[in-house]
Protein backbone atom coordinates (compact mmCIF):
# COMPACT_ATOMS: atom_id res chain seq x y z
CA UNK A 1 0.00 0.00 0.00
CA UNK A 2 1.26 3.37 -0.59
CA UNK A 3 1.81 5.63 1.58
CA UNK A 4 -0.45 8.69 2.12
CA UNK A 5 -0.50 12.54 3.17
CA UNK A 6 3.27 12.50 3.99
CA UNK A 7 2.51 16.63 4.41
CA UNK A 8 6.10 17.92 5.34
CA UNK A 9 7.48 14.31 5.14
CA UNK A 10 6.86 14.16 1.51
CA UNK A 11 9.79 15.36 -0.77
CA UNK A 12 9.72 16.71 -4.51
CA UNK A 13 12.50 14.43 -4.94
CA UNK A 14 9.99 11.46 -4.98
CA UNK A 15 9.00 12.07 -8.49
CA UNK A 16 12.13 10.48 -9.58
CA UNK A 17 10.52 7.37 -8.82
CA UNK A 18 7.69 7.86 -10.88
CA UNK A 19 10.67 9.40 -13.69
CA UNK A 20 12.99 6.08 -13.40
CA UNK A 21 9.82 3.51 -13.99
CA UNK A 22 8.77 5.91 -16.91
CA UNK A 23 12.39 6.04 -17.97
CA UNK A 24 13.01 1.95 -17.47
CA UNK A 25 9.74 1.33 -19.51
CA UNK A 26 11.00 3.15 -22.61
CA UNK A 27 14.70 1.91 -21.95
CA UNK A 28 13.07 -1.92 -22.71
CA UNK A 29 10.34 -0.55 -25.40
CA UNK A 30 13.87 0.34 -27.36
CA UNK A 31 14.85 -3.30 -27.81
CA UNK A 32 11.15 -3.51 -29.34
CA UNK A 33 11.56 -0.02 -31.28
CA UNK A 34 15.58 -0.90 -32.91
CA UNK A 35 14.99 -4.53 -33.23
CA UNK A 36 11.24 -4.86 -35.11
CA UNK A 37 10.97 -2.87 -38.77
CA UNK A 38 8.40 -0.74 -38.87
CA UNK A 39 7.93 2.13 -41.04
CA UNK A 40 6.05 3.88 -38.61
CA UNK A 41 8.09 6.57 -36.34
CA UNK A 42 7.99 3.79 -33.36
CA UNK A 43 6.95 0.31 -33.52
CA UNK A 44 3.61 -0.01 -32.96
CA UNK A 45 0.57 -2.38 -31.99
CA UNK A 46 0.41 -2.57 -35.94
CA UNK A 47 3.48 -4.17 -36.43
CA UNK A 48 3.79 -6.50 -32.36
CA UNK A 49 0.14 -8.13 -33.06
CA UNK A 50 1.00 -9.97 -35.59
CA UNK A 51 4.00 -11.96 -34.27
CA UNK A 52 2.20 -11.74 -31.01
CA UNK A 53 -1.09 -13.72 -32.46
CA UNK A 54 1.31 -15.82 -34.98
CA UNK A 55 3.18 -19.02 -34.73
CA UNK A 56 4.58 -19.69 -31.32
CA UNK A 57 8.22 -18.82 -31.48
CA UNK A 58 11.81 -17.44 -30.05
CA UNK A 59 10.27 -13.86 -31.27
CA UNK A 60 6.87 -14.55 -29.61
CA UNK A 61 8.46 -15.05 -26.66
CA UNK A 62 11.17 -12.07 -26.61
CA UNK A 63 8.39 -9.98 -27.80
CA UNK A 64 6.10 -10.76 -25.07
CA UNK A 65 8.43 -10.39 -22.66
CA UNK A 66 9.64 -7.12 -23.51
CA UNK A 67 5.92 -5.61 -23.76
CA UNK A 68 5.14 -7.25 -20.95
CA UNK A 69 8.08 -5.22 -19.05
CA UNK A 70 7.23 -2.06 -20.70
CA UNK A 71 3.39 -2.22 -19.81
CA UNK A 72 4.24 -3.05 -16.22
CA UNK A 73 6.80 -0.42 -15.86
CA UNK A 74 4.28 2.63 -17.50
CA UNK A 75 1.87 1.43 -15.26
CA UNK A 76 4.18 1.70 -12.40
CA UNK A 77 5.35 5.29 -13.52
CA UNK A 78 1.42 6.45 -14.18
CA UNK A 79 0.69 4.82 -10.63
CA UNK A 80 3.57 7.08 -8.97
CA UNK A 81 2.81 10.20 -11.10
CA UNK A 82 -0.94 10.59 -9.74
CA UNK A 83 0.66 9.78 -5.90
CA UNK A 84 3.24 12.27 -6.24
CA UNK A 85 0.58 14.72 -7.87
CA UNK A 86 -1.66 14.33 -5.58
CA UNK A 87 1.09 14.37 -2.68
CA UNK A 88 2.74 17.41 -3.52
CA UNK A 89 -0.43 18.95 -3.62
CA UNK A 90 -0.97 18.92 -0.12
CA UNK A 91 3.08 19.41 0.54
CA UNK A 92 2.79 22.99 -1.25
CA UNK A 93 0.52 23.63 1.87
CA UNK A 94 3.08 22.88 4.31
CA UNK A 95 5.69 25.19 5.69
CA UNK A 96 8.79 23.26 4.48
CA UNK A 97 7.57 24.34 1.21
CA UNK A 98 7.87 27.63 1.47
CA UNK A 99 10.98 27.14 3.30
CA UNK A 100 12.38 25.25 -0.22
CA UNK A 101 11.08 28.30 -2.16
CA UNK A 102 13.31 30.28 -0.40
CA UNK A 103 16.21 28.76 -0.15
CA UNK A 104 18.94 27.02 -3.08
CA UNK A 105 16.82 23.43 -3.01
CA UNK A 106 14.19 25.71 -4.80
CA UNK A 107 16.06 24.62 -7.96
CA UNK A 108 15.27 20.63 -7.22
CA UNK A 109 11.40 21.70 -7.87
CA UNK A 110 12.57 21.51 -11.75
CA UNK A 111 11.68 17.33 -11.20
CA UNK A 112 8.14 18.11 -11.57
CA UNK A 113 8.18 19.46 -15.13
CA UNK A 114 11.39 17.08 -15.81
CA UNK A 115 9.04 13.74 -15.00
CA UNK A 116 5.97 15.67 -16.36
CA UNK A 117 7.49 15.33 -19.75
CA UNK A 118 8.24 11.78 -19.45
CA UNK A 119 4.84 11.16 -19.00
CA UNK A 120 3.68 12.69 -22.17
CA UNK A 121 6.69 10.10 -23.92
CA UNK A 122 4.72 7.46 -21.29
CA UNK A 123 1.07 8.47 -23.04
CA UNK A 124 3.14 8.24 -26.78
CA UNK A 125 4.06 4.99 -26.00
CA UNK A 126 1.50 3.11 -24.19
CA UNK A 127 -0.73 4.79 -27.07
CA UNK A 128 1.44 3.43 -29.62
CA UNK A 129 1.82 -0.36 -28.50
CA UNK A 130 -1.67 -0.51 -27.11
CA UNK A 131 -4.10 1.29 -29.76
CA UNK A 132 -4.72 -0.63 -33.08
CA UNK A 133 -4.01 2.13 -36.22
CA UNK A 134 -3.04 4.93 -34.06
CA UNK A 135 -0.22 5.67 -36.45
CA UNK A 136 -2.78 6.29 -39.28
CA UNK A 137 -3.96 9.89 -36.87
CA UNK A 138 -0.03 10.53 -35.69
CA UNK A 139 0.16 13.82 -37.85
CA UNK A 140 -3.28 14.64 -35.80
CA UNK A 141 -1.32 14.04 -32.82
CA UNK A 142 1.73 15.93 -32.72
CA UNK A 143 0.44 19.66 -32.37
CA UNK A 144 -1.17 18.61 -29.32
CA UNK A 145 2.06 16.89 -27.84
CA UNK A 146 3.97 19.80 -28.48
CA UNK A 147 1.08 22.24 -27.14
CA UNK A 148 1.46 19.69 -23.60
CA UNK A 149 5.68 19.81 -24.10
CA UNK A 150 5.40 23.55 -24.34
CA UNK A 151 2.74 24.14 -21.28
CA UNK A 152 5.80 21.87 -19.54
CA UNK A 153 8.50 24.16 -20.71
CA UNK A 154 6.88 27.09 -19.45
CA UNK A 155 6.21 25.65 -15.77
CA UNK A 156 9.90 24.55 -15.93
CA UNK A 157 11.49 27.88 -17.43
CA UNK A 158 8.97 29.85 -14.40
CA UNK A 159 10.87 27.69 -12.04
CA UNK A 160 13.84 28.71 -13.23
CA UNK A 161 13.01 32.16 -13.30
CA UNK A 162 11.91 32.74 -10.03
CA UNK A 163 15.26 30.68 -8.95
CA UNK A 164 17.54 32.96 -10.68
CA UNK A 165 15.92 35.99 -10.27
CA UNK A 166 15.96 35.60 -7.18
CA UNK A 167 19.60 34.11 -6.96
CA UNK A 168 21.15 37.33 -8.61
CA UNK A 169 18.93 39.72 -6.92
CA UNK A 170 19.53 38.39 -3.09
CA UNK A 171 22.78 36.47 -4.03
CA UNK A 172 20.98 33.83 -2.11
CA UNK A 173 23.49 30.90 -3.67
CA UNK A 174 25.46 28.94 -1.00
CA UNK A 175 28.28 27.59 -2.36
CA UNK A 176 29.60 25.72 1.19
CA UNK A 177 26.42 24.17 0.82
CA UNK A 178 25.91 23.39 -2.69
CA UNK A 179 28.78 21.49 -2.93
CA UNK A 180 27.71 18.86 -5.85
CA UNK A 181 25.85 18.46 -9.23
CA UNK A 182 22.36 18.33 -7.89
CA UNK A 183 21.85 21.69 -9.69
CA UNK A 184 21.70 20.17 -12.80
CA UNK A 185 18.32 18.42 -12.20
CA UNK A 186 17.03 21.79 -13.85
CA UNK A 187 19.26 20.99 -17.45
CA UNK A 188 18.12 17.43 -17.00
CA UNK A 189 14.06 19.06 -17.76
CA UNK A 190 15.32 21.52 -20.06
CA UNK A 191 16.90 18.72 -22.19
CA UNK A 192 13.95 16.20 -21.39
CA UNK A 193 11.43 19.09 -22.74
CA UNK A 194 14.23 19.56 -25.67
CA UNK A 195 13.63 15.56 -26.51
CA UNK A 196 10.20 15.68 -25.97
CA UNK A 197 9.86 18.32 -28.60
CA UNK A 198 11.95 16.77 -30.79
CA UNK A 199 10.13 14.20 -31.58
CA UNK A 200 7.53 15.30 -34.09
CA UNK A 201 10.65 16.68 -36.22
CA UNK A 202 11.86 13.08 -36.68
CA UNK A 203 8.79 11.54 -37.31
CA UNK A 204 6.19 13.89 -38.42
CA UNK A 205 6.21 14.22 -42.68
CA UNK A 206 4.68 17.66 -42.20
CA UNK A 207 7.29 20.88 -43.09
CA UNK A 208 5.46 22.86 -40.81
CA UNK A 209 5.49 20.47 -38.13
CA UNK A 210 8.91 19.52 -38.50
CA UNK A 211 10.23 23.48 -38.31
CA UNK A 212 8.41 24.34 -35.18
CA UNK A 213 9.53 21.45 -33.47
CA UNK A 214 12.80 22.33 -34.37
CA UNK A 215 12.23 25.51 -33.38
CA UNK A 216 11.22 24.84 -30.12
CA UNK A 217 13.52 21.91 -29.23
CA UNK A 218 16.27 24.35 -30.40
CA UNK A 219 15.52 26.82 -28.10
CA UNK A 220 15.34 24.50 -25.02
CA UNK A 221 18.34 22.39 -26.13
CA UNK A 222 20.81 24.95 -26.83
CA UNK A 223 19.46 26.60 -23.44
CA UNK A 224 20.25 23.02 -21.35
CA UNK A 225 23.73 23.22 -23.11
CA UNK A 226 25.07 26.82 -22.16
CA UNK A 227 23.40 26.00 -18.61
CA UNK A 228 25.38 22.91 -18.31
CA UNK A 229 28.45 24.54 -18.82
CA UNK A 230 28.06 27.23 -16.23
CA UNK A 231 26.96 24.83 -13.76
CA UNK A 232 29.20 22.25 -14.16
CA UNK A 233 31.50 24.78 -13.85
CA UNK A 234 29.94 26.37 -10.52
CA UNK A 235 29.53 22.60 -9.73
CA UNK A 236 33.17 21.18 -9.68
CA UNK A 237 34.59 24.32 -8.08
CA UNK A 238 32.45 23.83 -5.11
CA UNK A 239 33.29 20.32 -5.04
CA UNK A 240 36.60 20.99 -5.52
CA UNK A 241 36.55 23.29 -2.69
CA UNK A 242 34.00 22.04 0.02
CA UNK A 243 34.22 18.43 -1.16
CA UNK A 244 31.06 16.71 -2.55
CA UNK A 245 27.61 16.57 -0.24
CA UNK A 246 27.53 12.33 0.41
CA UNK A 247 23.63 12.97 0.19
CA UNK A 248 23.89 14.40 -3.22
CA UNK A 249 26.58 12.48 -4.56
CA UNK A 250 24.73 10.52 -7.54
CA UNK A 251 24.71 14.08 -8.85
CA UNK A 252 28.04 13.15 -10.45
CA UNK A 253 25.95 11.34 -12.75
CA UNK A 254 23.10 13.37 -14.17
CA UNK A 255 25.44 14.37 -16.74
CA UNK A 256 24.60 10.40 -18.13
CA UNK A 257 21.29 11.42 -18.61
CA UNK A 258 21.50 15.33 -19.78
CA UNK A 259 23.77 13.79 -22.47
CA UNK A 260 21.81 11.29 -23.69
CA UNK A 261 18.92 13.37 -24.24
CA UNK A 262 20.98 16.04 -25.77
CA UNK A 263 22.09 13.33 -28.08
CA UNK A 264 18.67 11.59 -29.18
CA UNK A 265 17.64 15.51 -29.44
CA UNK A 266 20.44 15.79 -32.02
CA UNK A 267 19.64 12.02 -33.56
CA UNK A 268 16.08 13.15 -34.02
CA UNK A 269 16.58 16.34 -35.59
CA UNK A 270 18.88 15.38 -38.32
CA UNK A 271 16.80 12.18 -39.16
CA UNK A 272 13.77 15.19 -39.22
CA UNK A 273 15.98 17.51 -41.26
CA UNK A 274 17.10 14.47 -43.97
CA UNK A 275 13.37 13.91 -44.39
CA UNK A 276 11.77 16.91 -45.09
CA UNK A 277 14.57 19.59 -45.68
CA UNK A 278 16.54 17.36 -47.44
CA UNK A 279 19.80 18.07 -45.48
CA UNK A 280 22.02 15.46 -45.00
CA UNK A 281 24.14 13.61 -42.05
CA UNK A 282 25.46 10.46 -43.20
CA UNK A 283 26.15 7.60 -40.54
CA UNK A 284 29.70 8.22 -40.29
CA UNK A 285 29.00 12.03 -38.36
CA UNK A 286 26.08 10.10 -35.96
CA UNK A 287 29.11 7.74 -35.26
CA UNK A 288 30.95 11.01 -34.30
CA UNK A 289 28.64 12.57 -32.32
CA UNK A 290 27.58 9.56 -30.75
CA UNK A 291 30.91 8.16 -29.64
CA UNK A 292 31.94 11.75 -27.90
CA UNK A 293 28.55 12.00 -25.66
CA UNK A 294 29.38 8.49 -24.79
CA UNK A 295 32.69 8.82 -24.19
CA UNK A 296 31.24 11.71 -21.76
CA UNK A 297 28.84 9.30 -19.96
CA UNK A 298 31.45 6.58 -19.45
CA UNK A 299 33.94 9.45 -17.60
CA UNK A 300 31.30 10.92 -15.74
CA UNK A 301 29.78 7.05 -15.00
CA UNK A 302 33.03 6.00 -13.92
CA UNK A 303 33.84 9.15 -11.65
CA UNK A 304 30.90 9.13 -10.10
CA UNK A 305 31.07 4.64 -9.13
CA UNK A 306 34.39 5.62 -7.39
CA UNK A 307 32.74 8.39 -5.42
CA UNK A 308 29.84 6.28 -4.48
CA UNK A 309 31.58 3.40 -3.93
CA UNK A 310 34.50 5.18 -1.48
CA UNK A 311 31.68 6.87 0.64
CA UNK A 312 29.56 3.27 0.94
CA UNK A 313 26.32 4.92 -0.88
CA UNK A 314 25.39 1.69 -2.64
CA UNK A 315 25.26 -0.03 1.04
CA UNK A 316 23.92 3.13 3.10
CA UNK A 317 21.53 4.72 0.74
CA UNK A 318 20.08 1.37 -1.45
CA UNK A 319 20.26 -1.11 1.51
CA UNK A 320 21.24 0.85 4.70
CA UNK A 321 19.29 3.39 6.73
CA UNK A 322 19.89 6.38 4.86
CA UNK A 323 17.74 5.76 2.49
CA UNK A 324 16.16 8.89 0.93
CA UNK A 325 14.04 10.30 -1.97
CA UNK A 326 17.03 11.24 -3.71
CA UNK A 327 18.40 7.92 -3.87
CA UNK A 328 16.40 7.91 -6.48
CA UNK A 329 18.69 9.77 -8.66
CA UNK A 330 20.55 6.61 -8.53
CA UNK A 331 18.06 5.25 -11.33
CA UNK A 332 18.19 7.93 -13.87
CA UNK A 333 21.67 7.01 -14.93
CA UNK A 334 21.05 3.89 -14.91
CA UNK A 335 18.09 4.12 -17.39
CA UNK A 336 19.97 6.91 -19.69
CA UNK A 337 23.55 4.77 -19.88
CA UNK A 338 21.46 1.59 -21.70
CA UNK A 339 19.04 3.56 -23.71
CA UNK A 340 22.28 5.85 -25.24
CA UNK A 341 24.40 2.23 -25.37
CA UNK A 342 21.12 1.12 -27.85
CA UNK A 343 21.52 4.08 -29.80
CA UNK A 344 25.37 4.34 -30.45
CA UNK A 345 24.69 0.37 -31.04
CA UNK A 346 22.13 0.48 -34.13
CA UNK A 347 23.11 4.22 -35.13
CA UNK A 348 26.96 3.93 -34.79
CA UNK A 349 27.90 -0.42 -35.22
CA UNK A 350 24.85 -1.04 -37.34
CA UNK A 351 24.10 1.98 -39.13
CA UNK A 352 27.70 1.95 -40.17
CA UNK A 353 27.51 -1.56 -40.82
CA UNK A 354 30.44 -2.62 -38.68
CA UNK A 355 28.02 -5.40 -37.09
CA UNK A 356 24.76 -7.09 -38.65
CA UNK A 357 21.98 -7.58 -36.62
CA UNK A 358 20.88 -11.34 -34.62
CA UNK A 359 25.03 -11.86 -35.01
CA UNK A 360 27.09 -12.95 -31.77
CA UNK A 361 28.62 -9.45 -31.90
CA UNK A 362 25.70 -8.06 -31.80
CA UNK A 363 24.34 -9.75 -28.61
CA UNK A 364 27.54 -9.20 -27.07
CA UNK A 365 27.41 -5.21 -27.28
CA UNK A 366 23.95 -5.67 -26.06
CA UNK A 367 24.31 -7.44 -23.15
CA UNK A 368 26.07 -4.76 -20.95
CA UNK A 369 23.24 -2.99 -21.72
CA UNK A 370 21.06 -5.24 -20.48
CA UNK A 371 22.45 -6.13 -17.30
CA UNK A 372 22.50 -2.50 -16.52
CA UNK A 373 18.91 -2.19 -16.99
CA UNK A 374 18.17 -5.54 -15.20
CA UNK A 375 20.65 -3.73 -11.72
CA UNK A 376 18.15 -0.99 -12.43
CA UNK A 377 14.92 -2.48 -12.44
CA UNK A 378 16.07 -4.33 -9.16
CA UNK A 379 17.20 -0.86 -7.51
CA UNK A 380 14.25 0.41 -8.93
CA UNK A 381 11.80 -1.87 -6.62
CA UNK A 382 13.87 -1.87 -3.90
CA UNK A 383 13.60 1.82 -3.51
CA UNK A 384 9.90 2.11 -4.19
CA UNK A 385 9.27 -0.72 -1.88
CA UNK A 386 11.31 0.74 1.00
CA UNK A 387 10.26 4.62 0.48
CA UNK A 388 6.42 4.76 -0.55
CA UNK A 389 4.81 0.61 0.02
CA UNK A 390 5.13 0.82 3.67
CA UNK A 391 3.41 2.09 5.84
CA UNK A 392 6.18 3.53 7.93
CA UNK A 393 8.80 4.93 4.67
CA UNK A 394 12.11 5.03 5.15
CA UNK A 395 12.79 8.84 6.77
CA UNK A 396 13.52 11.91 4.74
CA UNK A 397 16.92 13.33 6.16
CA UNK A 398 16.91 15.77 3.90
CA UNK A 399 14.51 15.73 1.00
CA UNK A 400 16.72 17.62 -1.87
CA UNK A 401 19.88 17.48 -2.65
CA UNK A 402 21.32 20.46 -1.95
CA UNK A 403 21.37 21.57 1.61
CA UNK A 404 19.01 24.81 2.17
CA UNK B 1 47.40 -17.13 -36.01
CA UNK B 2 46.89 -14.26 -38.32
CA UNK B 3 44.13 -16.41 -40.21
CA UNK B 4 42.63 -17.22 -36.43
CA UNK B 5 42.34 -13.40 -36.21
CA UNK B 6 40.65 -12.41 -39.35
CA UNK B 7 38.26 -15.93 -38.66
CA UNK B 8 37.30 -14.48 -35.18
CA UNK B 9 36.77 -10.71 -37.03
CA UNK B 10 34.51 -12.50 -39.00
CA UNK B 11 32.52 -14.02 -36.82
CA UNK B 12 32.19 -11.62 -34.74
CA UNK B 13 31.36 -8.72 -37.46
CA UNK B 14 28.57 -11.29 -38.73
CA UNK B 15 29.77 -11.17 -42.41
CA UNK B 16 29.25 -14.97 -41.96
CA UNK B 17 25.48 -15.07 -41.42
CA UNK B 18 24.48 -12.71 -44.09
CA UNK B 19 22.66 -14.08 -47.83
CA UNK B 20 24.36 -13.19 -50.95
CA UNK B 21 22.03 -9.90 -51.56
CA UNK B 22 20.63 -10.41 -55.47
CA UNK B 23 22.51 -8.46 -58.02
CA UNK B 24 20.56 -5.55 -60.19
CA UNK B 25 19.94 -7.53 -63.22
CA UNK B 26 18.28 -10.64 -60.93
CA UNK B 27 16.54 -8.26 -58.87
CA UNK B 28 14.96 -6.61 -62.68
CA UNK B 29 13.98 -10.42 -63.24
CA UNK B 30 12.31 -10.73 -60.76
CA UNK B 31 10.37 -7.78 -60.14
CA UNK B 32 9.72 -5.68 -63.19
CA UNK B 33 6.36 -7.00 -64.86
CA UNK B 34 5.36 -9.36 -62.20
CA UNK B 35 3.43 -9.46 -59.36
CA UNK B 36 3.58 -10.69 -55.89
CA UNK B 37 2.11 -11.28 -52.57
CA UNK B 38 3.50 -11.16 -49.31
CA UNK B 39 4.16 -9.68 -45.65
CA UNK B 40 5.29 -6.47 -44.91
CA UNK B 41 6.94 -7.11 -41.65
CA UNK B 42 7.57 -3.22 -40.97
CA UNK B 43 3.58 -2.54 -41.62
CA UNK B 44 2.60 -5.97 -39.65
CA UNK B 45 0.54 -6.40 -43.24
CA UNK B 46 -0.48 -8.81 -45.73
CA UNK B 47 -0.37 -7.47 -49.25
CA UNK B 48 -0.24 -7.94 -52.75
CA UNK B 49 1.22 -5.75 -55.63
CA UNK B 50 1.75 -5.62 -59.08
CA UNK B 51 5.16 -3.76 -60.31
CA UNK B 52 4.86 -2.18 -64.03
CA UNK B 53 7.77 -2.69 -66.33
CA UNK B 54 8.58 0.85 -66.43
CA UNK B 55 8.64 1.40 -62.51
CA UNK B 56 5.11 2.54 -61.12
CA UNK B 57 4.13 0.14 -58.23
CA UNK B 58 0.40 -0.55 -57.43
CA UNK B 59 0.05 -2.09 -53.77
CA UNK B 60 -3.11 -3.38 -52.47
CA UNK B 61 -2.62 -3.62 -48.31
CA UNK B 62 -4.61 -5.40 -45.89
CA UNK B 63 -7.52 -3.23 -44.89
CA UNK B 64 -6.17 0.01 -46.48
CA UNK B 65 -7.03 1.59 -49.91
CA UNK B 66 -5.20 0.69 -53.05
CA UNK B 67 -1.88 2.96 -53.32
CA UNK B 68 0.55 3.68 -56.44
CA UNK B 69 4.05 4.56 -55.86
CA UNK B 70 7.34 3.52 -58.32
CA UNK B 71 9.96 0.95 -58.01
CA UNK B 72 13.87 1.12 -58.97
CA UNK B 73 16.48 -0.68 -58.89
CA UNK B 74 19.79 1.26 -58.35
CA UNK B 75 23.51 0.42 -59.21
CA UNK B 76 24.48 -0.76 -55.80
CA UNK B 77 22.46 -3.75 -56.31
CA UNK B 78 19.12 -1.78 -54.13
CA UNK B 79 16.04 -1.99 -54.59
CA UNK B 80 13.59 1.69 -53.79
CA UNK B 81 10.45 2.01 -53.61
CA UNK B 82 8.37 5.33 -53.07
CA UNK B 83 5.03 6.35 -52.17
CA UNK B 84 4.02 10.08 -52.06
CA UNK B 85 4.32 11.31 -48.71
CA UNK B 86 6.69 9.30 -47.87
CA UNK B 87 10.69 8.69 -47.87
CA UNK B 88 12.09 6.54 -50.58
CA UNK B 89 13.08 2.70 -48.80
CA UNK B 90 16.08 1.31 -50.54
CA UNK B 91 17.13 -2.16 -49.39
CA UNK B 92 19.32 -4.96 -50.89
CA UNK B 93 17.09 -8.70 -51.60
CA UNK B 94 17.94 -11.61 -50.83
CA UNK B 95 16.78 -15.15 -51.54
CA UNK B 96 14.69 -16.71 -48.61
CA UNK B 97 13.27 -20.39 -48.12
CA UNK B 98 10.49 -21.80 -50.01
CA UNK B 99 11.44 -19.41 -53.36
CA UNK B 100 10.41 -16.65 -50.41
CA UNK B 101 12.55 -13.82 -51.34
CA UNK B 102 13.18 -10.42 -48.34
CA UNK B 103 13.73 -7.18 -48.55
CA UNK B 104 16.96 -6.14 -46.00
CA UNK B 105 18.16 -3.29 -44.45
CA UNK B 106 22.01 -2.55 -44.53
CA UNK B 107 22.03 -3.67 -40.91
CA UNK B 108 20.63 -7.06 -41.78
CA UNK B 109 16.77 -6.01 -40.67
CA UNK B 110 14.11 -7.59 -43.08
CA UNK B 111 10.88 -5.21 -43.67
CA UNK B 112 9.48 -7.19 -46.09
CA UNK B 113 9.05 -10.81 -47.16
CA UNK B 114 7.79 -11.65 -50.85
CA UNK B 115 6.11 -15.29 -50.25
CA UNK B 116 4.80 -15.76 -53.95
CA UNK B 117 5.74 -13.94 -57.40
CA UNK B 118 3.74 -14.46 -60.50
CA UNK B 119 3.96 -13.29 -63.99
CA UNK B 120 2.25 -10.35 -65.27
CA UNK B 121 -0.77 -8.49 -63.52
CA UNK B 122 -2.24 -11.28 -61.81
CA UNK B 123 -4.46 -9.23 -59.22
CA UNK B 124 -5.60 -7.33 -62.10
CA UNK B 125 -4.50 -3.52 -60.71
Amino acid sequence: MICKNLQEKYSPMYHLGALGSGGLAISFFLYLNFLLPHESGIISFDQLWPILSGEPSLRMLWVGLCLAIVLILLATHFVLMVWNTREFSLYKKTEAYALLKNSSAEISLMVVPLTMAMTVNAFFVSGSLLIPGLWDYIEYLFPFAMAAFLVIGFYAMHIMGNYFTRMLLHKGYDFEQNNSLAPMISIFALSMIAVGLAAPVAMSHTREVVAIGFALSSFFATSAALLMLVMLVIGFSTMLTHGIRPAAAPSLWLMIPITTLLGITFMRTTHGLHESFESHVGPADHFVVLMALFSIQIMFGLLGYAVLKKINYFKDYIHGDKCQATTFALVCPGVAFPVFGLFVVKFGLLGNGLIQMWTPAHYLFLLPFLLIQLITLRTLFILVRRLQFTPDPAPVHSPNMQAA
Amino acid sequence: MKRFAMLGLLILSGAAWAATPLTADQIKTLIGGNSASGFAEALGKNYTAYYTPDGKLIQLLEGKPKRVGTWKVTDKNEFCTKFPSEPERCTKVVAGENGEYQRVKDDGMVTNTWKKFTKGNTYKY
